[in-house]
């Protein structure tokens, strides 16, 4: 169920004594009353009854205390909505603040304190910066969108688009407070740091206090010299100036004159501190002669045969030294160049040498690791060779086996057979049967002797003696069989490996060869190298210093031509009747002094800046009692939280943005229509707004918006150009878009005072706006306030003509007293 | 939480990894105790290392 206001129960409250009732109805509610007589505390106590304390929060009121009536110690409000819930606060003073509670009854369960206020945003659908936005409406709101200038007005829609509290979020974080904190902490660490050099500088502290007050002493006294020798310059110009006044013509040649002589006397000195007495083209050109032989001799000996064919071509004369010089800087350069070439493929021989350095290390271990396991085996494969040279291999050992096995079958059956008949006959010997107990024939004395004989030609041990030897060789021959089988693994293995350590080996030899290559490669290019590096160097040196004696000779010459440049001068200016031993000493004595005050001048600045750093660094001497690594990890924390809060304030200014485009788009979709339907004519046809993003230098990158009209057929008009009650139209049209881009409970709007000051046709295009907007169904409920007794009649005309519920309210102010009149 | 609180921090989380955290503590803090609240949460924060910042200055 959307939510309206029923009824405001006040007591006390503002200019309101005593309890003040006031019942609203559907539809518009106008409240009627002249300057002063309480209408904007009416909206003012709706407002508080919703949302608290959050009015003192968001400074909407400076103080909670100032709502209670003057006369009075505590005052109430108590709010009744539309679906049956209430709210009711009270406040009571203390001192010069006030204490608030609140009780609300909603769905018929009664809730305190702050759980009051949470289920009281929960009912309506937004908090206390929804209900500024979009719910509440002055005539700054309205004239700012369609009045104002365009900065006014993308403010306030800045404001109704909710993006105002990220501009005041972002206000609101104390940037420049933790500047200072970090600038305090730096100059405590910078104090902390260089107290130690002051320490040794001076000695002690005290001692360096003592410097301080030297110091400024020193400074005193520096300026006052400083005075003393400006003034004595001072003086020394006007005299200059009086020497020359009155000589016609002398201004130039004296300016010419000290201008040569002091260029002359520069040249001189610098030639004097170089050490340069005498100087001539021979000795230059002979020097340069011999360096481009020299030059030539290196060239052809690295094989730059062109460079060194160019240079034989050079004749050097006492004219040409500069292009000479040049042409062999130039060819020199090559050589230098052939020099940082070399020294490139050696380093890149030294890596390659690195890389073959390392597979060899790896073949090394490897071998190492083969060798070693070769090592370990080497006893069981001479093992496994012994038994095959003293066996055979195992095919043979195997072949004897089923051999020996075959015949011991055999023999171990001849036994049997020999065993049984022994049995027979020793039977027939020992029982002396007349018959054969196996044919039955009759055995005869012979037959006996016959027996006899057998059993003792059977009796022989010699079978048997046989199969024992069989036997024993049988076992053997397993025995090592199974040995050599086992053994048969581990030799191939040891064979294997033996080859692998062979392709090991020759790798590494083939590695060691490559190595060895390089190793020479590496030292031949050292060799010349080091050949370069030394010519190079004495080359340079020498080239160099020709070099210079090239400029010296230009100087030198220049010299000459001062002199007699000089010389003329002079002359000329004794013609004009100056005296040039006065000028001489007058410019000396200039010079002096202004060496003199530049020297002063140096020192002064000197000692202020050591005077300071001494102020900044003992100033807090004694107060630092905590450790700098404390001192430093704070620093460390509160840049790294000023950088973090700057990250934020970035990214709230880009949040900003992103919510501009979305509200813009749900906005822009609502616009057009509720225009449409709050605006019957054909002349306009729909309404829209745009965002242009500038940058405004200083004032940095903001949004401006246009609110604009459609004529028929589409073609865009600025609020600039419509008459009052198309710009109203627009206004509320657009207040509306931004109220219905939200999803709340909430159906009234409350106005405070929206059009005041305005004509008869202003009037009655927003009484008729006022009504459509209920009668279209896009609110339920309007409250507004009004000092104008003209609107209030307009309004409850255009009410009474379509139909609309109007109810008025009238306060009235006699004396200090409020008084509410419903109105029938 | 209203439906632009909801963008607002949908956005700043999107916008600020990490320091989102803090950004939307600020933003609810202000939301619901103005300046004051700011301060507060940034002193919570500035108390790790023994310093604050006063409510009274900008």
């Amino acid at each position: 169920m959307r939510i309206r206001i029923k009824e405001l129960v006040i007591r006390d409250f503002r200019g309101f004594s005593n309890e003040r009732r006031i019942t609203f109805g559907d539809g518009i509610n106008v409240i009627h009353g002249p300057v002063g007589s309480g209408k904007t505390s009416i909206i003012q106590a709706i407002e508080y009854a919703l949302y608290g304390t959050q009015l003192e929060v968001k400074e909407r009121i400076s103080k909670l205390v100032d709502l209670i009536n003057e006369e009075a110690d505590e005052m109430t409000i108590r709010l009744t909505l539309s679906d049956g819930s209430s709210v009711t606060r009270a406040l009571r003073r203390s001192g010069d603040s006030a204490r608030e509670t609140v009780r609300a009854i909603i769905d018929s369960v009664v809730i305190k304190g702050e759980d009051a206020d949470r289920r009281i945003i929960e009912l309506l659908g937004i908090d206390d910066d929804d209900f500024e936005r979009f719910v509440l409406v002055t005539h700054r709101t309205l004239e700012a969108l369609v009045y104002g200038s365009i900065v006014r007005r993308s403010i306030l829609i800045d404001k109704l688009f909710g993006l105002e509290i990220l501009d005041n979020l972002n206000k609101s974080l104390p940037m420049t407070q933790i500047e200072r904190l970090i600038t305090e902490l730096r100059q405590r660490l910078a104090s902390i740091k260089e107290l130690p050099e002051i320490t040794s500088k001076y000695g002690s502290i005290e001692r360096a206090r003592e410097k301080m007050s030297e110091l400024r002493a020193e400074i005193d006294r520096l300026r006052g010299e400083e005075e003393e020798l400006s003034k004595a310059y001072n003086e020394l110009l006007l005299k200059r100036n009086e020497s020359l006044k009155g000589l016609r013509g002398v201004e130039e040649v004296y300016s010419n004159y000290i201008a040569t002589r002091l260029r002359r006397e520069g040249i001189e000195e610098e030639l004097s501190k170089a050490n340069v007495r005498d100087i001539n083209e021979t000795s230059i050109r002979l020097r340069l002669e011999r360096l481009r032989d020299a030059l030539i001799e290196r060239l052809e000996e690295f094989a730059l045969v062109k460079d060194a064919e160019e240079l034989e071509k050079l004749v050097i004369t006492n004219d040409n030294l500069a292009d000479a010089l040049e042409r062999l800087y130039t060819a020199f350069e090559n050589l230098v160049k052939l020099r940082d070439k070399l020294t490139e493929d050696k380093d890149y021989l030294g890596r390659v040498r690195q890389d073959l350095e390392l597979q060899a290390e790896s073949e090394k271990a490897s071998l190492r690791e083969l060798e070693g396991r070769l090592a370990q085996e080497e006893g069981r494969v001479r093992e496994y060779r012994d038994l095959v040279s003293k066996y055979g291999e195992p095919e043979r050992i195997r072949r004897e086996l089923e051999e020996l096995r075959a015949k011991l079958e055999k023999i171990n059956a001849e036994e049997g057979f020999r065993s049984s008949l022994l049995n027979v006959l020793q039977y027939i010997l020992t029982t002396h049967t007349d018959k054969c107990p196996v044919c039955g024939k009759p055995l005869s004395d012979e037959d006996y002797e016959t027996i006899s004989r057998r059993i003792k030609e059977l009796s022989s041990k010699e079978g048997m003696e046989s199969i024992d030897n069989i036997r024993d060789r049988i076992n053997e021959l397993e025995k090592v069989l199974m040995r050599v089988e086992s053994l048969r693994a581990i030799v191939d293995d040891y064979e294997a490996t033996v080859e692998r350590a062979r392709e090991v080996k020759s790798r590494l030899e083939a590695l060691i060869t490559r190595l060895e290559t390089i190793d020479s490669s590496i030292r031949d290019l050292d060799k010349r190298i080091q050949t370069l590096m030394r010519f190079i160097n004495e080359f340079r040196d020498e080239i160099d210093d020709v070099d210079k004696a090239i400029s010296y000779l230009k100087k030198y010459r220049e010299l000459e031509k001062l002199r007699a440049q000089e010389d003329e001068l002079k002359k000329q200016l004794a013609s004009l009747g100056l005296d040039t031993n006065t000028v001489v000493k007058l410019e000396d004595d200039i010079k002096y002094i202004s060496d003199k005050l530049t020297q002063v001048r140096n020192k002064l600045s000197e000692d202020s800046a050591e005077l300071s750093r001494l102020e900044l660094i003992l100033s807090r001497v004694g107060l630092d009692k905590e450790d700098p690594s404390t001192l430093r990890r704070r620093l460390d924390f509160l840049e790294e939280f000023y950088n973090k809060l700057g990250r934020i304030r970035a990214g709230i200014r880009d949040v900003q943005a992103r919510v501009r485009d979305e509200m813009i788009k749900l906005v822009r979709d609502n616009v057009g229509p509720i225009f449409k339907t709050l605006y019957p004519y054909e002349d306009l046809e729909g309404a829209g707004i745009e965002v242009t993003v500038r940058d405004r230098g200083v004032v940095g990158v903001v949004s401006e918006y246009t609110l604009y009209a459609f004529r028929p057929g589409g073609r865009k008009v600025t609020v600039s150009r419509l008459s009052d009650g198309q710009r109203l139209t627009i206004a509320l049209s657009f207040l509306l878009s931004v109220y219905r881009a939200t999803n709340h409970n909430i159906d009234f709007l409350l106005m405070d005072e929206p059009i005041p000051y305005v004509d008869q046709n202003i009037r009655r295009a927003f009484a008729s706006l006022l009504v459509r907007l209920i009668k279209e169904g896009l609110v339920g409920q309007v409250i507004i306030t009004t000092q104008s007794e003209d609107l209030r009649n307009d309004v409850v005309n255009a009410a009474r003509d379509a139909g609309i519920n109007c109810r008025v309210v009238r306060l009235v102010k006699e004396g200090n007293e409020r008084k509410i009149v419903q109105e029938p | 939480m209203g439906e632009l609180d909801e963008l607002i921090t949908k956005l700043l989380k999107e916008r600020l990894g990490e320091d989102a955290e803090l950004a939307i503590k600020l933003y609810t803090a202000y939301k619901e105790r103005g300046r004051r609240g700011v301060l507060e949460v940034i002193n919570e924060v500035l108390r790790e290392v023994g310093v604050e910042v006063s409510m009274g200055e900008d």
